[in-house]
Parts: structure tokens; C-alpha cells; sequence
């Protein structure tokens, strides 16, 4: 009997999942990232998707022999976390984990993410820093910690839960929330917008403590020059998405 | 009411027609957007009509109580500049959106694209080494023009290009100068990848 592929390129395993790294001139630790989640889920399928890097992030992830999106110029973290999510929808996956290739987030916290959303106890499940203990010895700057300390309270103001680590982008999503956030998202820092309009729609959204490693190589892509512009700009994102109109 | 004409209205009402004119030609010359080109039509003309109709600025001016009358003119300019900012800030926004949503499916797109090659690769292979199963199917061949086709950059006959007493309705089988004789590569994929597709359910 005839298996019903409705995309021409047919990826998904058994188990649903799908990874997907974003990486901008990671080309020096993507492949570490990868051996990793490979180790953790052998069964899932990996994506790194290559935010126009000008380094050799594809090349390295491409021998690696899993799945490469290159897009042809940088769209900033938004836009690449977007072609996760859009690229997982296409491919009907059940289940997208969302991850950084720089090393910080590590693959084997990934299991604690799955667990609830697998089990229906939630549709997105967000890693958190600070409400539990850092196995990985992750440091914030204090500028760092003043401004997820302020994303976070103006999130847990309007998303009606109580949010401890709004800038997390370490998340696991359902396909539903996937869907709804690929529709709706802001594409600058879309974290803090998120959470916002996930509470406002009626979704489950669920912190679990992960450890976080700190950077090992490359370099934040928010410097203390951009950090103002940084909170000014996220601030009136999620301002906005409070009253924002969406789509289910 | 006769209309005096000094030196400066000249001038004025010169820029204004010449201003409706540069936009009309821009619109026909596909350089601008009739929907952007009424915007300008517009301020064009009641720029016109305000030369043209004396007392109408000042009568607007004593109205909002302006004393100096060409403070009016430079506000309603000023307006008019900070209303077309926020106007193309929308426009840019939204075509920043579009182009986003562009740039990802390309990139999906692509990497379909890079998939099916591969595979078509793979079936030649085994084609190629297994003569008994799929040498004799249409598929195989059907695989390997596709393959041709996706692969190989059209060559453009130079002649044929230059040849005008050839033209393209007359050609023996209609095809397009630079066609290399195999079916549009966008046109032919979703057949190539239903064959694909039958392939694993025995039908070939």
C-alpha cells in the first residue's frame, strides 16, 4: 500500500521529532552540537538552519549528513527560528524542538523539554535559567540579568502566568503552537512577544529548569552598544503584542 | 474673479504642471504605482489649485487664525512630508515581511530541491547497475532527462536568437530559443516526484 507523503521529500521518523539549530557563523561549534543531539536523539531528525552565515556553518553541518537549510541572507534570530518552525510544519512534525548551535543551550537537557509536551501536559515547553539549579555553571551579566528580569515581569504581566526566564529561546513546541506562533510572531527577539500572545490565545506554555552552558566560542550577537536598542525594541514588541490582533 | 499673474505665480503653477507631468510619465513608464502616483496627483493639484484660486490660502489661514500666512504653507508641507514618511514606513514594512517569508521558502524549497536530485541520482545508480529492473522501465529514462534538465544551464543558441526571419511560432515543435529539449524543470518536478513516489509502491 502506497504511504501518504504530503510533501515531496518525506523526513519524519517515528518518534515526530524534529531539531532545529540556528546558526549564524557557528561553523566552529555546530558540528559538536550536533554529535551531541545525535547522541541524546539518534531517532530525530536534525536541522540546522544556516541564517545566511558568511563562514563554513553549512559546509561543516552538511558533512555531518543532516539536514541543512541555508537562507540565502541573514534574517536575524526571528526570521531563522520562523523557517524552523515553517520548515517543521511543511514536513508534518509533531514535535520541534528549537535550540541555538553556538553550545549554550546542551542537547541533553532536551529529554526534560520533550517530556511534557509529548505527554499532552503542555504545547510549548520553555527552558528556564533561574528557577532551578544551573548544572552547566551559566554566569549572566548583570546588565544581562537586569533585562531578562524586566522581559520577564512585563511577560508574566500580560501573559497571566508567571514567567521566570522570558528570553529563553531553548523551547519545545507542539505542532498547534508551532503553527500559531509561525502565524503570528514578530520576528525581532520573538521570545518575550511570544509568551505574550501564546498566554493571550489559551495555549499551555510550561518552564521547565535547564542548565545552560556558557559560550564557548564566537560572540554574542547582542553587544553592550546594541543592548539599549535591544530592551527599547523588545519592550515595545511585547507592549504590543498585549493588544496585537492574531490568528488562531 | 481674474487672476493676476506675477512672475512668482509663473513659477509656481510651471513646478506644479510639471510635477503632474513627471508623475504621470513615471506611472506609464511602469516606474511608479498608480496607487502611489494618486498621492502625488493629488498634492500636485491642490498645490495648483491653491495658486489658482486666490484668497484660498489665506481664507484657510485667517480660518485657523495663522497671522503669517506662509506658515500655513510650510506646516501643510511639513504634514504632508511626515504623513508620506509613515506612509512608505509602512510600505517598507511590509515588504520586509513578504521578502522574510520569500527568503524561508526559498530556502525550503531549495533544500526539496537538493533532495530530489539526490534521489534521482540514486535511482540512476541503481538503474544503471541493475539493467533487469529499471533499465527497461520509461522511468529510468524519464529520471535521467530529468536529471539532465535540472542540472544542465540551458544553452542559448546565438544564431538562432539572431535569426529573424525564424521566428519562435514557426519552429517545428513551438520550443523556446535555449530550451534543451527537455520539458520545464519547474513544470516537470511534480511529475518527477509522483513517479518517485510510485516507485516504492511496486507500480513501475
Amino acid at each position: 500500500m502506497k504511504q501518504k507523503i504530503d510533501t515531496p521529500v518525506n523526513i519524519v521518523p517515528e518518534n515526530n521529532i524534529l531539531v532545529t539549530v540556528l546558526a549564524y557563523n557557528e561553523g566552529a561549534s555546530i558540528e559538536a552540537v550536533i554529535n551531541r543531539i545525535k547522541r541524546i536523539l539518534p531517532e530525530a531528525t536534525i536541522a540546522v538552519i544556516n541564517d545566511g552565515s558568511s563562514d563554513d556553518t553549512s559546509e561543516v553541518a552538511r558533512r555531518t549528513g543532516i539536514e541543512v537549510i541555508d537562507l540565502p541572507f541573514n534574517l536575524g534570530i526571528g526570521g531563522a527560528m520562523q523557517t524552523g518552525l515553517k520548515f517543521g510544519l511543511i514536513q508534518n512534525f509533531e514535535y520541534i524542538v528549537r535550540m541555538d548551535g553556538d553550545g549554550q543551550h546542551p542537547p541533553e537537557e532536551i529529554p526534560k523539554l520533550l517530556d511534557p509536551v509529548m505527554h499532552g501536559e503542555a504545547d510549548i515547553a520553555v527552558g528556564t535559567r533561574f528557577s532551578g539549579p544551573d548544572t552547566f555553571g551559566y554566569k549572566a551579566s548583570l546588565p544581562r540579568r537586569i533585562g531578562i528580569y524586566l522581559f520577564s515581569r512585563l511577560a508574566s504581566r500580560y501573559s497571566g502566568r508567571e514567567v521566570t526566564d522570558a528570553t529563553c529561546s531553548f523551547q519545545v513546541l507542539n505542532a498547534k503552537a508551532a503553527k500559531f506562533l509561525d502565524n503570528n510572531m514578530e520576528q525581532d527577539h520573538p521570545e518575550v512577544d511570544g509568551w505574550i500572545l501564546l498566554g493571550r490565545a489559551g495555549y499551555t506554555v510550561k518552564e521547565i529548569p535547564v542548565g545552560i552552558e556558557p559560550r564557548r566560542k564566537g560572540a554574542s550577537s547582542i553587544n553592550q552598544w546594541r543592548a539599549l536598542y535591544f530592551i527599547i525594541k523588545v519592550g515595545l514588541t511585547a507592549l504590543a503584542a498585549r493588544s496585537r490582533r492574531f490568528n488562531e | 474673479m481674474i487672476l493676476e499673474l506675477n512672475r512668482l505665480k509663473i513659477l509656481v503653477i510651471f513646478i506644479g504642471v510639471g510635477l503632474i507631468s513627471l508623475v504621470w510619465h513615471l506611472i506609464i513608464r511602469g516606474k511608479l504605482r498608480p496607487v502611489y502616483g494618486i498621492l502625488w496627483m493629488i498634492v500636485s493639484c491642490l498645490f495648483l489649485l491653491a495658486i489658482l484660486i486666490p484668497g484660498v490660502v489665506t481664507g484657510l489661514a485667517r480660518f485657523l487664525q495663522i497671522e503669517y500666512t506662509p506658515s500655513l504653507i510650510f506646516a501643510l508641507g511639513l504634514l504632508f512630508v511626515i504623513g508620506l514618511l509613515l506612509f512608505q514606513t509602512v510600505v517598507i514594512s511590509n515588504l520586509t515581511k513578504k521578502n522574510t517569508d520569500l527568503a524561508q521558502r526559498f530556502s525550503i524549497l531549495n533544500w526539496q530541491v537538493e533532495h530530489l536530485i539526490t534521489r534521482m541520482n540514486q535511482f540512476v545508480d541503481i538503474s544503471e547497475k541493475d539493467g533487469n529492473i529499471f533499465s527497461q522501465t520509461s522511468l529510468s529514462s524519464e529520471i535521467k532527462s530529468a536529471k539532465v534538465a535540472l542540472t544542465k544551464e540551458p544553452e542559448i543558441d546565438q544564431t538562432e536568437s539572431t535569426n529573424s526571419d525564424f521566428p519562435l511560432q514557426d519552429r517545428p515543435d513551438n520550443r523556446k530559443i535555449g530550451d534543451n529539449g527537455f520539458p520545464d524543470k519547474h513544470e516537470q518536478l511534480p511529475q518527477i516526484q509522483e513517479n518517485l513516489l510510485n516507485v516504492g509502491d511496486g507500480k513501475e
